[in-house]
């Protein structure tokens, strides 16, 4: 059986947005597929969640964009982490190791 | 917070641009991934639909990237204005009717409140308004009753104090 998707937890996207986008900027298909495959095609983003987001994070200021050219050679819309999507990743990593912690340790607890 | 304020004031007018930019985004979207498929060797046709289905719909994307927006709840109140105005437009009956119904409502409330206003809230036209008293005059036989005001004139006679 192949790797199952998974409904992203709420809140979670974001994260997964911010921190693809540490490395370099990248276009919404770049970013579906590095999320993909960082997560071993656990995360499959569809655009109908992908774009509402980034639209979203670059309102919020987390996020700039410009257009740009592919390695394929066409145009596309580019993403690129501002300072304080930056502030906002280190805050989401946070918040999200005090949950995955707590959570381990109710389902480990007999 | 001014990065939000600042989407907000573009988006609501500079609509038209915001939109183009949206739909360009997405038509590169679509593309990269009708270029894809073509490489896995499928037509172009098949790769585009199969591109279309995959997306779940452009036009749903579209709106919901535009839900996502500030000041998206200002877009839909402007717009369920513009469909209210075409529906009373369409029917002047209604319409007439509805203005109506404003315009009796609106003044008897504003001839009641005048009433109401001269009379209880606002002082009684008199020199010294806190100087006014009501008279009651008993009398065992006949119950209580306000005293006349003909009989004002015999009193303040008898009785000095009264001015």
């Amino acid at each position: 059986m192949g790797p199952r998707q998974t409904e992203l937890l709420q809140g979670t996207l974001d994260m997964l947005i911010l921190k693809t986008l540490t490395l370099e900027p990248l276009h919404g298909v770049g970013i579906a597929d590095r999320i993909e495959q960082v997560t071993n095609g656990t995360f499959q983003v569809g655009p109908g969640s992908l774009f509402p987001a980034l639209h979203r994070m670059q309102e919020r200021g987390w996020l700039k964009s410009a257009w740009g050219e592919t390695q394929a050679g066409h145009r596309a819309k580019f993403y690129e982490l501002t300072s304080a999507g930056r502030k906002q990743l280190q805050a989401e990593k946070q918040r999200w190791k005090t949950i995955s912690v707590a959570v381990s340790r109710a389902m480990e607890t007999n | 917070m001014l990065a939000r304020f600042r989407s907000f004031v573009r988006n609501l007018f500079r609509r038209e641009k915001v939109g183009r930019d949206l739909d360009a985004e997405l038509d590169s979207f679509l593309e990269e991934q009708v270029l894809r498929k073509i490489a896995q060797g499928l037509s172009r046709d098949e790769a585009m639909r199969q591109a279309r289905v995959e997306a779940g719909g452009i036009t749903q994307v579209k709106e919901q990237v535009r839900g996502a927006r500030t000041g998206f709840w200002l877009e839909t109140f402007l717009n369920d204005l513009r469909y209210g105005a075409r529906g009373l437009r369409r029917s002047p009956g209604f319409a007439m009717a509805c203005v109506l119904t404003f315009a009796l409502g609106i003044g008897a409330n504003t001839a009641i409140f005048s009433m109401v206003n001269a009379l209880v809230f606002r002082a009684v036209h008199a020199e010294k308004p806190k100087q006014l008293a009501y008279f009651v005059a008993h009398q065992p036989e006949l119950g209580e009753r306000l005293f006349l005001s003909q009989l004002y004139g015999d009193t303040a006679r008898v009785a000095r104090s009264l001015r």
